[in-house]
């Protein structure tokens, strides 16, 4: 992806919080978002949604196809229609356990589009023990502008993690 | 200016190996590398070992890896491997004229000493006369918490013929 990074948004966890959310994006440029080290309080799948006007959408209109990535067994297929988010990754707050991305994000901003998401997803898990990884892509089928995106476990808190939104231009 | 903010480039010819050292600090937690032109003698994968900050390659067993083979001429390949001395299976290349071309690889938290150092990688394609192209998506941690400020590339058999690394890091404005 050639051309200059520019930051629209960050957040640095340093204390529990149940969400991490980056808005800002208003134009019909591809969007990027880096995000390392991130841990919950509570071992299990973070979670990724879209913003509208800076409010998590929790309708069931989240679709993805991925292939799961991991060291120790066969890959799989993952996918899903109709849910009301998308999947990031398994995470825990073990030092072996991290979990770091980059996603691009494409017409997150033209009402008259759905919103499309790329992931490539590289993280750890110390209970099996595992390296596993996500590559894949997800549409949220709402011809409607977003803006965001909101990242949650799906229990407990995000304990760590440095999230930043850029955009692509 | 761009927050992705090129650090180094180095540039090498007919060596088995190439060392790219003191590029990652407290500055940034995400870097990107790219490699082109990355002739070797042979067909074969290159790998990565990453470079502690006294200065030492890290061989030890402790790198993982899963990397999904995207073939033009045959099926899909899965390579899994856990506890290797490197990171193998990184990108696979040749001299053949025009068969080259790119890698890719993200590294996440490699200067942190409480984190473990984690890999994305893509290859983009490269052709292999008799077969076809293939690319590679690639992931991969190597499970220790030293703090890392280099890494080394060196092909899995032969040398490299040239090859040309470069290192970004992704800025973060607090």
């Amino acid at each position: 992806m050639a051309g200059k990074l520019i930051q629209v948004a960050t957040e640095t966890v340093t204390s529990a919080v149940a969400s991490v959310t980056l808005t800002g994006i208003d134009s019909d440029d591809v969007y990027m978002v880096a995000y390392n080290n991130l841990k919950s309080s509570v071992d299990g799948d973070a979670k990724i949604r879209v913003t509208k006007s800076g409010t998590p959408d929790t309708t069931s209109n989240y679709d993805r196809a991925n292939k799961i990535l991991r060291n120790d067994t066969t890959f799989s297929n993952d996918s899903g229609t109709n849910e009301t988010f998308w999947y990031l990754e398994y995470i825990g707050d073990d030092v072996s356990e991290a979990s770091n991305g980059i996603m691009y994000l494409f017409n997150f901003s033209n009402a008259s589009e759905y919103s499309f998401l790329t992931m490539e997803i590289t993280s750890s898990d110390n209970v099996n023990p595992t390296l596993k990884g996500r590559q894949g892509g997800a549409a949220h089928t709402v011809a409607s502008a977003s803006d965001g995106i909101q990242i949650f476990p799906n229990s407990g808190n995000i304990t760590a993690g440095t999230f930043t939104l850029y955009k692509v231009v | 200016m761009s927050n992705l903010r090129l650090i180094n480039e180095t540039t090498a010819s007919s060596v088995s190996s190439v060392d790219i050292t003191d590029v990652f600090s407290a500055d940034f937690d995400i870097y990107k590398i790219t490699i082109n032109n990355s002739d070797i003698t042979i067909k074969d994968y290159s790998e990565v070992r990453f470079i502690n900050s006294s200065g030492s390659v890290i061989s030890a067993s402790n790198y993982d890896i899963a990397n999904y083979e995207l073939k033009t001429y045959t099926s899909f390949g899965e390579l899994r491997a856990t506890n290797q001395t490197s990171l193998p299976y990184m990108w696979y290349s040749s001299n053949e004229t025009a068969s080259q071309g790119s890698f890719n690889m993200w590294v996440f938290n490699p200067f942190s000493s409480s984190s473990y150092t984690f890999v994305l990688a893509s290859n983009g394609t490269n052709f292999i006369t008799g077969f076809g192209a293939m690319a590679n998506k690639t992931i991969g941690v190597l499970k220790n918490t030293s703090s890392i400020t280099g890494m080394q590339f060196f092909p899995n058999s032969g040398s490299f013929d040239n090859i040309l690394v470069r290192t970004y890091g992704l800025r973060v404005d607090s």
